[in-house]
């Protein structure tokens, strides 16, 4: 485990009542695995008790935000602020409930003018619950 | 990969990405317009140049390929 | 709905036929949201604008609607209460014969600019 609940908040600009990520497991080359356990605090939990689609994109796009930031933080950069460009070709399997752990893979890509492309993927154990390519600006 | 083999490669993945017509892929045509990029999809282009030939274009790199001609010798001459 | 009366307001809207309508939107400076994205710095979540769109849709089609898949979307200005204020939701979706899914198509303008377009996906529950 590298970061977990407010650690995060050493890598990204995103907090309370938003955020979406509350664990780096490992991160390597370009690559990391990051966590949320849904409470049913969280923002995008619907009625039924289940997280709405746009929540999973946002866990997504701010699990390579913290991960952006990590790796500025160990370059003794300033921590960047991301924004989402563009999602692309995202699916949602199954909507997660409150109590879930998601586990999520992101993948950094080429990068053009501050625009990064990456691909995530969002599992409840063994279960796809989400996929998604994105584009993060950073500014 | 003779530069024949990267056109023929090439060529019909671009069209499928940016979704025109490969007849406006033509080596004099400039990339910008004739696969509308902007400020977002200019970063897909270098991502299908680099999965496909393993070419990265550095975006230092990116203001010499204006034209399909200039693609496809930058990525003759850069390929592994 | 998630966000419709917290997020945004329906201040009015336009049927242009039964699969395409128009949602006037007011974007709430006093949403919560605004707290933690940023502090100090609002900026209205794109996440948030498509949720908006996915609400837009319900209200649409009277059905209660799910995000299958984002062919794209794209988001082309920073959008936020004080940017803009009010936006143009413009949605039109397109029933798959035989399916329990629709096609949809949807943007977020105003007069000055587009924030996003959006192409997917959207499936009854």
């Amino acid at each position: 485990m590298l970061y977990m609940d407010e650690q995060i908040f050493k890598l990204m600009p995103q907090r309370d009542p938003i955020v979406m990520v509350d664990a780096i497991y490992d991160a390597e080359g370009d690559t990391a695995h990051t966590g949320l356990t849904v409470t049913e605090r969280n923002y995008f939990i619907e009625e039924d008790g289940r997280m709405a689609e746009p929540g999973l994109i946002e866990h997504i796009a701010q699990s390579a935000s913290a991960f952006k930031g990590h790796l500025a933080l160990l370059a003794g950069q300033p921590l960047p602020i991301g924004y989402i460009g563009e999602v692309k070709k995202f699916h949602c399997y199954l909507r997660p409930a409150v109590g879930d752990t998601l586990t999520t893979t992101v993948t950094l890509g080429a990068e053009v003018n501050g625009v990064t492309l990456m691909t995530g993927e969002t599992r409840c154990g063994d279960t796809l619950v989400a996929d998604t390519q994105m584009k993060i600006f950073v500014e | 990969m003779t530069k024949e083999e990267i056109i023929e490669k090439v060529n019909p993945l671009l069209a499928e990405e940016f979704e025109v017509e490969e007849s406006e892929i033509t080596p004099d045509a400039v990339i910008k317009d004739a696969l509308e990029l902007d400020s977002l999809s200019l970063v897909d282009l270098v991502a299908v140049i680099e999965h496909t030939f393993k070419v990265k274009i550095p975006a230092a790199d990116l203001p010499t390929v204006k034209t399909f001609e200039d693609l496809y010798n930058y990525i003759e001459s850069h390929q592994a | 709905m998630l966000l419709k009366d917290k997020y945004f307001e329906v201040k009015h809207e336009e049927h242009l036929n039964a699969n395409e309508a128009v949602y006037l939107c007011r974007l709430k400076t006093d949403c919560d949201v605004y707290r933690g994205h940023f502090p100090g710095k609002p900026v209205s979540p794109g996440v948030c604008n498509i949720e908006m769109i996915r609400e837009c849709a319900e209200m649409l089609t009277g059905q209660d609607l799910r995000i299958d898949t984002i062919k794209q979307c794209r988001l082309t200005a920073v959008a936020s209460p004080s940017i803009c204020p009010e936006v143009d939701v413009r949605v039109t979706v397109a029933r798959i014969e035989g399916t329990d899914q629709y096609n949809i198509i949807a943007t977020i303008a105003d007069a000055e600019r587009s924030y996003m377009e959006l192409k997917g996906l959207l499936v009854i529950c």
